[in-house]
Formats: C-alpha cells, structure tokens, sequence
C-alpha cells in the first residue's frame, strides 16, 4: 500500500501540476499546444498525455476546475454579506473577471452544460444559500425558484462573455451591467 | 430544366424539408432513410437535393427559424404594452424551441445556420426592443443587444429546464415572462 499511496499522490500532484500550468498558459496564449503546456508544468508529454489523452480531455478537466475555484471565490465573496444587491453586484463582478480570464473556454461551453445545470440546482452553492438567506429576510422575490435564478445567472453569464468576445457588448461596465441585471431579476418589488 | 420540372423539384424539396421536421423532432437520431419513406419520395431524388444528412438538418433549422420570427411577428409586440410583448414573444419562441432543440441536436456539431441567425436584423424581438426604447417603455440604460441576448437566454435556459423535467411548459411560459419582464422594464414601471 505504501509505495503504491506514494504513487497515487505523485499521479494527483502531476494531474494537478497539468492542470494550473494549462489555466496559467491559455488565458495569455489561447493557442498553446500540449507540448507548451507540458513544458510548463515540468513534466515530460508522455506523463501529460497519459492524463489527458486528447485536448479534449483536459479542456473537461479545465472546466470543472475553473467551476471549482469560482466557487470557492464565490463563498469568500459572499461570506457574511449582508446586502442581497450589494452581494448580487459583486457576483456578477466576480463571473465577468472569471469568465474573461477563461474566455478560450468559451468555444467548450456546450460541453460544460450538464456540468453547469448540475450546480445550478444544487441548493448547497454558495450563491443558492446567499439567495437562500435573503428569502428568508423577505427580500428575494418568492415566485420564482433559486435554482431557476441561478441557472439563468450562470447561463447570463456565458452569454454575457460571448457579447463582449464578439464586441457586441463592450468589456468596460459588462460586470455593472451584469450585476444589474441580476439584481433587477431577483429583488422583491414592493 | 423546364418549369414544370423545377416546380416538381421545389415540391420534393418541401416535401422532404416538412418530413425531416416531424421525424427529426420526433427521434433526432433518425436517418435520411426514414426522413426519405417519410417524405414519400425516394432515397435518390432526396440526395439530388441534399448531399449530407448535415445539409438536410441545415435546411430543416433554416426553415425552423423562419417561422419561428413569423410566430414571433404574428404576436404582433406592441411597444406600448411591454410587458404583453414580452410574454407574446418568448412564448413564441419557447413554443418553436421545443420543436428546435431535438432538431439542433440532429445535427452533428453546432450548425452554422442557427449560429448566424442572431445576428439578423429581421428578428421581430431586436424591431420590438427598438420600438420600445424609443417610447421609453423599456429601460435603455442596457444595450439593446444585451436585452436581445437575455430575451433569447432566458428562454433558452427555461427550455433546458423543461427537458430536464424540471420544469412544465406553462411553468415556463409564465417563468420567463417574470424574469424578462423584471429584467427589461423600468423599475417604477
């Protein structure tokens, strides 16, 4: 067992070490290969093909973590903040700047949608218990669901980046406006 | 070709075109065999009009979309009254999704048909958008294209929801209409 744990570890560590290398290189170089990407991570191709096989493959491993780490962003975020619209406001902030940093995964967004529609229901996120807490203050609006508002904020925001990589939205105030348009979908109205 | 024979080659066409939108939407992964004995015209005249399934899906959604927007216009969207618009369109449009989603994921791959389509200027929902910025019914402190991107999203995303079950149409229907309106009108409106 021992040698063998060893050698799990080692295999996570270096899945992992292909992982941050390829989220640190594709943002500035959307067209790296996985020769790049292996020089980066230190490892040899052999070692990075054996965990990724295709590019698709590690474009999914990239997804979830991107997935992964706004979540936990959005935890921080949202820990102890009071104010459903000053919340919402810094969401959207937040899903702009992470959905520009990761822009090159755009084009794999049909293939993100299951794995998205899974948080998207998922009651135990971060932002479905913040808008969980603000219901209960009375201010969120109570005929639609909070799966519902989150899957239309996450599908509102893959939209929003494919606005401004196409230009038809600028990038300057795209997380204002996105904020905005999430507060106005969620706030009860007197 | 004479003009009988090109009047009898636009009938196949239509023949087949109206074939593949009830089998399609019925099993998107059917093959032009059973889109061709539907259709009533042979394997061999549907391959004169059409060289790849690819192709047939293409014309299939292309047809799709055109009525899909003479749906939309027939609501007729009055930019005086946005929020009866709003609920006329995206009823509309969820109603020619339904049909449209089993048939985009007939095709093979995104289609470039259904890709240039939001970029048209014909669409009724971009006419009713400017309409009603300019009579001030709606909020014009987003861009229009962002309002034409949410009109389209949401309902988009409702769609996802009712084939996943989680949803019913009329949950939806009535769903999206709060959520676009919310979102698109004034809010002293």
């Amino acid at each position: 067992m021992g040698a063998e744990g060893a050698q799990r570890r080692d295999a996570v560590a270096n899945r992992q070490a292909v992982i941050d290398a390829a989220t640190g290189l594709l943002p500035l170089d959307p067209g790296a290969g996985m020769q790049e990407i292996a020089d980066r991570s230190g490892l040899g191709r052999s070692t990075v093909y054996r965990h990724f096989p295709t590019r698709e493959a590690l474009f999914r491993a990239l997804l979830r973590e991107v997935i992964a780490t706004s979540g936990e962003e959005l935890e921080d975020l949202l820990r102890g903040q009071p104010d459903l619209a000053a919340g919402l406001c810094d969401v959207g902030d937040l899903l702009v700047r992470v959905g520009m940093r990761y822009r090159f995964l755009y084009s794999h967004r049909h293939e993100a949608a299951p794995m998205l529609n899974r948080v998207g229901h998922d009651p135990s996120t971060p932002l479905a218990e913040f808008l969980a807490v603000a219901r209960g203050r009375g201010e969120v609006r109570s005929d639609l669901p909070i799966a519902w508002l989150v899957c239309q904020f996450i599908a509102l925001t893959i939209a929003l980046v494919g606005d401004v990589i196409t230009g038809r939205v600028e990038r300057e105030g795209a997380d204002r406006l996105l904020g905005d348009t999430f507060i106005a979908m969620t706030v009860a109205r007197a | 070709m004479s003009p009988h024979r090109r009047s009898d080659a636009e009938r196949n066409r239509r023949r087949i075109i109206e074939a593949g939108i009830e089998v399609l939407s019925a099993d998107p992964e059917a093959n032009i065999g059973e889109v061709a004995e539907a259709s009533g015209v042979g394997r061999t005249t549907l391959y004169r009009h059409f060289d790849t399934r690819d192709e047939l899906v293409d014309a299939i959604l292309e047809e799709m979309i055109e009525r899909s927007r003479r749906q939309a216009a027939a609501t007729d969207p009055d930019p005086e009254d946005p929020a009866t618009a709003i609920r006329g369109l995206s009823r509309a449009h969820l109603d020619m999704a339904l049909i449209f989603g089993s048939l985009i994921q007939a095709r093979n791959g995104l289609s470039p048909v259904v890709e240039s389509a939001k970029d048209t200027d014909e669409s009724p929902t971009k006419v009713f958008l400017d309409r009603a910025r300019r009579a001030g019914t709606i909020r014009t402190d987003q861009p229009r294209e962002w309002q034409q991107t949410v009109m389209q999203v949401v309902t988009l995303t409702a769609i996802d929801e009712v084939r996943a079950g989680e949803i019913g149409k009329d949950d939806a229907y009535e769903m999206v209409a709060l959520t676009l309106s919310a979102i698109l009108l004034p809010a002293d409106g």
